[in-house]
């Protein structure tokens, strides 16, 4: 099928691959030092930037996962993540699709009042009043409905829907189809790439999202991961205002290699996720459909 | 619209406001009243914050209570000594970000497009995203250890080849280029998702027909996979140029001194640090407006001109 | 119980009495008598109250010891769980929601201004607080009598400091470094100073035989300053005048003195980055890893060896000595303190806190106390109880109760029963450490002997601190303070390390002066005789 690959062919990947290489050495590098700082013992000093753990110990794992907290914040946080992401992409499709049509009314106008939004915000004093008058406050939804819809992802996905060939639903709609099944049974199946990009970028940003939470809730039994991990990783730094911090009663809870691990256990879940998604960017799955 | 014609004197309104079209898509309809109801709740309703900006803010007389000031905020934004240098440095970084890491995603998913072995280039997607997940607290740290002139790995590089160490966060010289290098060694992996994407939805047909006219790798990467990305590359390239007066605070609060002010103190640190001794809401709104209006803009203006060559645009 | 029978009988005196003494007296005291009869609790009743605190974690919704105090006296306590990051903005938008809570913590000066300002607060007086929490007010005249002066707002007052614990910054050297040079008498005075910083850069003082070492660094900045009676950002006492350290011309010298030891390879090439890393537990990486051998970094708790006798029975470390030790255990065993040096006017200090001033934390409350004065009262009894009247209140709401959470041992220390509780973390989730004492009484923190024994011996930080004398925000100080700051320092580091000649120096006082300096001058002189 394909041609004999050309020189320049060869020269061209391994000088890719030569770089790939060396590029992933550097992003792994602070990855690899958290790693150690993590498994590295108490007794083993912080400072430096070696990856090699010192001594070998899971003990700061164990601190870590002893905390009730950090449990009860993963229950939270998969839920939100979860809940929440459905909901971001199931907005960005109803609002992206009919936004994709030429023939429906009003295009113009209804993306414009939706792009105004993403520069113009009444800002934070109004929308925690809205919150707390829709009853929201001290619910999961509360960190849910108000970023229900990203415009940013909607764009991109009426974009993507904008390029997808009219013959294609044109077919489907011959055969008595409404926009609704059009919508489900053909345009959501080849878009599926985009899809699982809105996926990630929602999944990411539910996992990560902390400011939302750290106003909208307060009971400890509804607290999320992140705000957990923000406890930890930032204690005695200025953020956190410890008035005891110039009290030399308050002895610090946690060590370096605590907040490493802390790090580790919060950011390795939703790393995870990326692999489960790759699928859908390989090349042509979009074609292979529309061919079926 | 010749239907429409025929039954003109009954039904102008619904006509003029085309809801017979509503009508006619209803499923699209449906599937939009939400969106709208979304927009108009979360979006516009609160969008009354705005006028802080031109308020005193006071928590006992609230939003709409509160004495106006006028332009005051923003006469206290522009009078600043710094304020031309903190603009500046916003945008300067700003823009030198772009131009670098901008493209630099795009070419990063075409490369690993090419790759064939296909391990190799799912480990290389994922492990090119990793720093993503960092926060700047951190990674802040391993930088000032790395860049270090007396005892980060740099430096031994540099005294091995004889050359004299350099402090390149002290440095004003090196400070911006070591933000736009580390910003988009950061981002580059996770911005190349979207592009990834687009690209797998390119039809496999043009590579072969390519690849029957003896194109060779380059040569399918210019005259196939680019343009195919072209609509893409359009949108975020408006995103990112409305992006261009945001600065990216935790990186530079992690990483700047007072030694390097002068080039890297932006808008959102010298806010910060003007927070530490007040925090005004109606001051810190003005800022916020201020960057608003700029950003759209650069959005409309980008738009305006990307619609003009390519009928590609976000509206 | 005899207290309160008076106070209820205080109360229905002064319900019969206020309409029959109107008339008599001069108009002002009767007044005053009158409003103060009404800040008199019930007893029978139990107050509901909101109540917020610094938390270490989120206190548990039927925390044990939140139990434990309404029971004891009377109320009905519900904490807000705000969380210690981004506080300032949580509580800012609670308030904007409509809700102040009862009694409210906040812990920087400006959003105490500002809730003041915008009456949110509620109003209470010094003679309040005499009358509802004497022991609080009892403590308060002993250790800053101008604490409550120095939080009014327009003339009134809607806040209680907290006082703080003031320690001099310390002076810190490596013994083992001193003896390598031979130096065996720690630093008395700048000239003494400077010869051992040259030592110290320049013979090897780790043995290594590579030049690979510095005197000082960023910290070691302010020792400089000190020796001409400065600390950078201050203001000083100058016969009764207000005078803003920066633009002495003391400074002057120090600068260029700092710019030689740049030039020399004395003062670390790296000062303007290498004492700030980290997250911020005052680390002094250069020093710990041996490439300075003077600090001045952190407190002096952080240079802290183990003490035997602490209060708690498990006792700790100081960072610094900490991270010495796993590198390099004999310079974290000759770990040496100096005092402040002498300069050439014979002046010496350096940097220490006020027991009341503009980083002081502050306790108000809501504005609808002011209709609610019995309520208000009843505040002031709960925090003046716990964190004020015994020794016994203060241990049980920072650790739990005693036999049930914790036990003195026979050395008496405080000994945990489930060792989880060291972690003050987990003592917040039961509503103890400093959920109910966000103001107390540091004369039961410091039945540390050891503590105070190591101090007067070691760090002497007591000694020769140099305070900040301005003990407000300025009104103009929002508007002109981070242009000024930024001014300095980028002219301070472009002198020392020779970008800009001395001479800038001039230009910098006088542009001062011309960007708002001279405002701020005028308001700094004002305030400061309107509290003498």
């Amino acid at each position: 099928m394909f041609k004999r690959r050309t020189v320049g062919d060869v020269t061209f990947e391994t000088v890719s691959v030569i770089f790939m290489i060396f590029f992933c050495i550097t992003t792994l590098y602070p990855f690899l030092y958290l790693v150690g700082l993590s498994l590295s013992s108490a007794d083993a000093s912080t400072i430096g930037y070696s990856i090699l753990p010192q001594g070998f110990s899971l003990e700061n794992y164990a601190k870590v996962l002893e905390n009730s907290d950090i449990g009860v914040g993963f229950k939270n946080a998969i839920i939100k993540t979860i809940i929440g992401s459905a909901v971001n992409v199931v907005g960005a499709i109803i609002a992206a699709y009919p936004l994709s049509k030429k023939y429906f009314p009003h295009r113009s106008m209804w993306t414009g009042l939706i792009v105004f939004t993403m520069f113009f915000s009444g800002g934070l004093v109004p929308s925690y009043l809205l919150v707390k008058r829709l009853g929201l406050l001290e619910s999961m939804w509360a960190l849910i409905l108000p970023g229900a819809i990203s415009t940013y992802n909607m764009i991109i996905m009426r974009n993507f829907f904008m390029s997808l060939p009219e013959s294609l639903e044109e077919a489907a709609k011959i055969d008595g189809a409404n926009d609704f099944v059009v919508l489900i049974k053909v345009v959501i199946p080849t878009s599926m790439a985009i899809i699982a990009t809105i996926t990630l970028w929602s999944l990411v940003g539910h996992w990560n999202s902390w400011f939302d939470a750290l106003i909208y809730i307060t009971n400890p039994d509804k607290q999320l991961l992140q705000i957990v991990m923000r406890r930890i990783v930032l204690e005695g730094t200025v953020q956190m205002l410890n008035p005891n911090a110039a009290d030399y009663t308050s002895k610090p809870v946690n060590s370096e290699n605590i907040k490493a691990a802390t790090i580790m256990i919060t950011t390795l879940p939703i790393i995870a996720v990326y692999p489960f998604l790759q699928k859908y960017f390989v090349k042509g799955v979009m074609i292979g459909s529309l061919k079926g | 619209m010749k239907a429409g014609v025929k039954e003109k004197p009954k039904t102008t309104l619904y006509k003029r406001l085309s809801l017979d079209k509503y009508v006619k898509h209803k499923y699209l309809t449906l599937m939009f009243i939400p969106v709208i109801i979304y927009y108009a709740v979360f979006a516009y309703a609160p969008m009354y914050g705005i006028i802080i900006a031109f308020k005193d803010y006071s928590f006992a007389k609230g939003i709409w209570g509160s004495d106006w000031v006028g332009m005051d905020n923003f006469v206290r934004i522009f009078e600043g000594r710094s304020f031309f240098q903190v603009f500046w440095n916003t945008i300067i970084i700003s823009f030198y970000k772009l131009i670098t890491g901008f493209p630099a995603p795009i070419f990063f998913a075409i490369l690993l497009n090419e790759l064939r072995c296909t391990w190799f280039k799912k480990s290389v997607q994922t492990i090119s995203y990793l720093p993503y997940f960092l926060s700047w607290v951190v990674l802040g740290g391993i930088f000032i250890q790395i860049l270090s002139p007396s005892s980060g790995p740099i430096s031994y590089i540099f005294k091995m080849l004889g050359k004299q160490p350099i402090y390149f966060l002290g440095d004003v010289k090196w400070f911006r280029s070591v933000l736009v290098v580390t910003s988009l060694w950061k981002g580059v992996g996770w911005g190349s998702i979207i592009y990834l994407a687009a690209i797998a939805g390119i039809d496999t047909q043009l590579y072969e027909a390519a690849t029957m006219d003896g194109a060779g790798k380059l040569k399918q990467i210019i005259y196939v996979t680019l343009p195919s990305l072209v609509p893409v590359i359009t949108i975020m390239f408006i995103f990112a140029m409305g992006g261009i007066i945001n600065d990216d605070f935790d990186q530079i609060f992690n990483l700047y001194n007072e030694a390097v002010y002068s080039v890297g103190d932006v808008i959102s640190t010298y806010n910060y640090r003007i927070g530490l001794i007040s925090n005004e809401y109606g001051y810190s709104t003005a800022v916020g407006l201020f960057k608003t209006v700029i950003s759209f803009v650069l959005i409309i203006l980008t738009n305006y001109i990307a619609k003009r060559y390519n009928e590609y645009g976000i509206w | 119980m005899k207290k309160t029978k008076q106070l209820i009988m205080g109360l229905l005196l002064a319900s019969i009495a206020a309409p029959l003494v109107s008339g008599c007296g001069s108009q002002q005291t009767q007044t005053k008598m009158q409003s103060l009869d009404k800040y008199v609790y019930d007893s029978s009743k139990v107050y509901d109250i909101t109540w917020t605190s610094w938390l270490g974690s989120p206190v548990d919704e039927d925390a044990e010891m939140i139990k434990y105090w309404n029971e004891k006296l009377g109320v009905n306590i519900e904490i807000w769980n705000i969380d210690p990051g981004n506080y300032t903005e949580a509580l800012g938008l609670k308030i904007a929601g409509g809700n102040v809570p009862d009694e409210l913590w906040t812990p920087d000066v400006t959003t105490y201004y500002k809730y003041a300002k915008d009456g949110i607060l509620a109003e209470i007086s010094e003679d309040i607080l005499k009358q509802c929490a004497p022991n609080l007010y009892e403590y308060y005249m002993s250790e800053e009598p101008m604490a409550f002066k120095y939080w009014s707002v327009n003339g009134k007052q809607y806040g209680i400091p907290a006082i703080s614990s003031v320690g001099r910054t310390p002076m810190v050297y490596r013994g083992d470094w001193m003896k390598n040079v031979g130096v065996d008498k720690v630093p008395e005075t700048l000239e003494e100073f400077e010869d051992l910083m040259y030592k110290f850069a320049k013979e090897d003082p780790d043995g290594n035989g590579v030049d690979d070492t510095y005197g000082l660094s960023n910290s070691g900045l302010d020792a400089v300053y000190g020796a001409y009676g400065l600390v950078k950002g201050y203001w000083l006492d100058r016969d009764g005048t207000l005078v803003y350290a920066d633009i002495q011309p003391e400074m002057k010298e120090a600068l260029a003195l700092l710019n030689k030891w740049y030039q020399d390879g004395v003062l670390d090439v790296e000062f303007v980055m290498d004492e700030k890393q980290g997250s911020g537990s005052n680390m002094s990486k250069p020093f710990v890893t041996g490439r300075i051998g003077f600090t001045a970094s952190g407190e002096d708790w952080h240079y802290k060896p183990i003490l035997e006798n602490s209060t708690e029975a498990n006792d700790w470390e100081g960072d610094n000595v900490k991270e010495m030790r796993k590198l390099d255990p004999e310079g974290a065993d000759s770990i040496t303190f100096g005092l402040p040096v002498i300069g050439p006017y014979g002046k010496r200090g350096m940097k220490t806190g006020n027991k009341v001033g503009t980083e002081s934390n502050t306790v108000a409350f809501g504005a609808q106390l002011n209709n609610e004065p019995d309520k208000l009262a009843k505040i002031l009894n709960v925090i003046d109880t716990i964190g004020f009247s015994s020794l016994e209140n203060y241990l049980t709401a920072e650790n739990g109760i005693e036999g049930k959470h914790w036990e003195f041992n026979d050395k008496n220390q405080i000994v945990y029963l489930d060792s989880k509780y060291e972690q003050y973390t987990e003592r917040a989730k039961i509503g103890a450490h400093t959920v109910m004492t966000p103001l107390k009484s540091l004369a039961w923190n410091t039945g540390t002997e050891s503590y105070d024994n190591w101090i007067a011996n070691g760090p002497r930080s007591k000694e020769y601190g140099i305070a900040n004398a301005l003990k407000t925000v300025l009104p103009s100080e929002t508007r002109y303070r981070t242009e000024l700051d930024k001014l300095a320092s980028e002219t301070f580091i472009a002198i020392i390390t020779g970008d800009k000649p001395i001479d800038e120096f001039d230009k910098f006082v006088e542009d001062w002066k011309k960007m708002g300096g001279e405002t701020l001058e005028k308001e700094a002189n004002e305030w400061y005789a309107s509290v003498k």
